[in-house]
């Protein structure tokens, strides 16, 4: 059972203080945070703090996750690993390095990263409209994954599978959500702006979880590294974003748990207020927290839970050669 | 499990327990410590508890089984227990 | 000779010899996990860590720490073995429950080899478990030598293997420490 990820919001100082986490906000509220039973933190406001807090949540292995001012993501605080394992790293650079072991789970990431947005349209198809054609043509891509020869084909058979994907959420969306085209950077609309936010939570859920296990976040096996996130995170949130994200942000919109107005237009863009992004982290935190029977461990386990399986499966397979499942949503 | 701890010690030590307490749990009243813990988290804790302890003291340690969930109505001034916002 | 008895040859040459290492250094964990789970030995051994965070075993952790007040001191021997010694002398070893209890008898019986075969110190064990009020004197006869040097070939031998030792269901899955990793 992972533990819980603490949201701090407020704006404020963090510092350490008998043996524990404390925050004073602006507003003169102290509190302290149990930082031996907090999984991540996050920071949304704005926070000073000094190295004794980053040494205190470094002891106790807590990522720390920023955004910025705006919605955007900024950047992590990874603590360094207690079990360092050079053994696995070399692992993951040979396993990298060698264009069919490469191949081999970058074919894997993408046909579960597939697998997990047909699910979702399969979901929707009669529900809301039908999507019949954008399941079969999933279906199509999925089907090509298998005999692409090298990542950069793979990769686009993968765009072209999130192509037909994203098509599918302006119907999904109740109005007056629209999604025609995903944009970022900055995202043009409430949708985009949502699915950027939602897409950089799955991220920091990867980061954190890949920091559980000993493998390296900057080696990836579909991105390149060198790119100026950890590679790897990218790789394992494109199988989760479907199940984390996606589904959240319909949920969301067509229960209409966040509207038009926990929105405003910026110079740089399409951002969600403050209270939108509570709503939708809480709409995320209830979603990792939501379990499944998991086939093979014999218990429930929760999404949470899925996202660090998941990555122990990788890592088990560039040591072992055993073969490596990317969650493919079987529920 | 979710735990509740509460303690009644002489007033000098309360600070032991207190810091003993708020590095686990969330410090939800003057002597009330709430949250969800490991097995593993609460033997630790007991184990503190047990090298802390002194003939005055009195502390109890609740738990409920493996259920992740315990109903609570608040009152008054008060933040919900086990919240992930601040 | 066999090839068991080569590799067990080797191995006592090794740790005698203070300036060798052998091929694979036995650890007191190893001789349990042989005799709990070869998958699980095998994963341990090629660091296959995980989160220890979220298991059980920290319950483990803090019954040994706390459970007696007996006095005994801990003595670390080489990065193979750790011991507790009473003292009456014992070699102590202390487990939370008994349902798994060879691999407990085994891992002091290896300790009390390793005394008596490297560094030439003759000893008895006591096996402990609190939680049940109970304990159990061990002895290293002939027996428990043979069956000692069989483990040690064992070990030798899954660890030395190029895959792990294939996924069997067994009734405690459900609480080893690798469950996340040995099955996902």
């Amino acid at each position: 059972m992972p533990k819980d990820n603490h949201h701090v919001f407020a704006d404020g100082e963090l510092s350490r203080n008998e043996g524990t986490l404390r925050i004073d906000t602006l507003d003169g509220e102290t509190k302290y945070l149990p930082v031996e039973s907090i999984d991540t933190l996050y920071l949304h406001g704005q926070i000073d703090f000094n190295t004794r807090a980053l040494g205190l949540l470094n002891d106790h292995g807590v990522p720390v996750h920023v955004f910025g001012w705006n919605d955007y993501y900024r950047g992590t605080y990874l603590p360094k690993r207690e079990q360092v394992s050079g053994n696995t790293v070399v692992e993951q650079v040979r396993a990298y390095d060698d264009h069919d072991r490469r191949l081999e789970i970058a074919h894997d990431i993408i046909a579960a990263s597939i697998h997990n947005m047909r699910a979702n349209v399969q979901y929707y198809d009669g529900r809301k409209e039908d999507f019949e054609s954008a399941v079969d043509r999933l279906e199509n891509q999925y089907a090509r994954v298998e005999n692409t020869t090298n990542v950069e084909e793979l990769r686009g058979v993968e765009a072209t599978a999130r192509k037909i994907y994203y098509r599918c959420f302006d119907r999904i969306l109740r109005d007056p959500f629209e999604l025609t085209k995903r944009e970022y950077n900055p995202p043009t609309n409430e949708a985009n702006a949502l699915v950027s936010f939602l897409n950089s939570m799955v991220y920091t859920t990867c980061v954190s979880a890949i920091r559980k296990t000993a493998l390296d976040p900057t080696i990836g096996y579909v991105h390149e590294p060198g790119e100026r996130r950890f590679t790897l995170s990218l790789d394992i949130a494109d199988v989760f974003k479907p199940i984390l994200a996606d589904r959240v942000l319909f949920r969301l919109v067509n229960r209409q748990q966040i509207g038009i107005d926990d929105f405003e237009q910026e110079l740089d863009g399409c951002l969600l207020t403050e209270d939108g992004r509570l709503a939708v982290l809480e709409a995320y935190e209830e979603t990792l927290d939501r379990t499944v029977e998991h086939p093979r461990l014999n218990r429930k386990v929760s999404y949470k839970t899925l996202v660090r399986t998941d990555v122990y499966s990788l890592k088990k397979h560039v040591l072992t050669g055993e073969p490596y499942r990317p969650t493919e949503r079987w529920w | 499990m979710i735990v509740i701890v509460v303690y009644d010690v002489p007033a000098d030590r309360t600070r032991i327990y207190r810091k003993l307490l708020r590095r686990r749990l969330e410090h939800l009243q003057q002597s009330v410590f709430y949250g969800e813990l490991t097995d593993g988290q609460v033997t630790g804790l007991k184990n503190e508890i047990q090298e802390k302890l002194q003939p005055d003291d009195s502390v109890i340690v609740f738990e409920s089984g493996s259920s992740a969930v315990v109903d609570y109505t608040t009152f008054g001034d008060t933040d919900d227990p086990g919240s992930r916002f601040t | 000779m066999s090839d068991g008895e080569d590799v067990l040859k080797q191995y006592l040459a090794a740790e005698r010899d203070p300036h060798r290492e052998p091929r694979v250094r036995i650890t007191g964990l190893m001789v349990q996990y042989y005799h709990v789970c070869k998958r699980e030995l095998w994963f341990m051994s090629r660091g296959l860590d995980i989160d220890r965070e979220t298991t059980n075993i920290q319950r483990g952790t803090h019954v040994d720490e706390n459970s007696y007040d007996d006095r005994r001191r801990s003595y670390q021997i080489n990065g193979r073995i750790q011991l507790d010694l009473l003292d009456s002398g014992d070699v102590m070893e202390v487990k939370v429950s008994s349902t798994l209890e060879k691999p407990a008898r085994m891992q002091l019986l290896y300790y009390l080899w390793y005394l008596d075969e490297i560094l030439d110190i003759q000893k008895d064990g006591v096996l402990a478990y609190p939680k049940e009020r109970k304990r159990e004197t061990v002895e290293l006869d002939s027996d428990a030598r043979t069956e000692v040097e069989i483990t040690i070939r064992g070990i030798i031998n899954t660890v030395e293997r190029d895959t792990p030792p294939e996924l069997k269901k067994k009734p405690y899955c459900d609480a080893c420490l690798y469950q996340d990793i040995c099955w996902v």
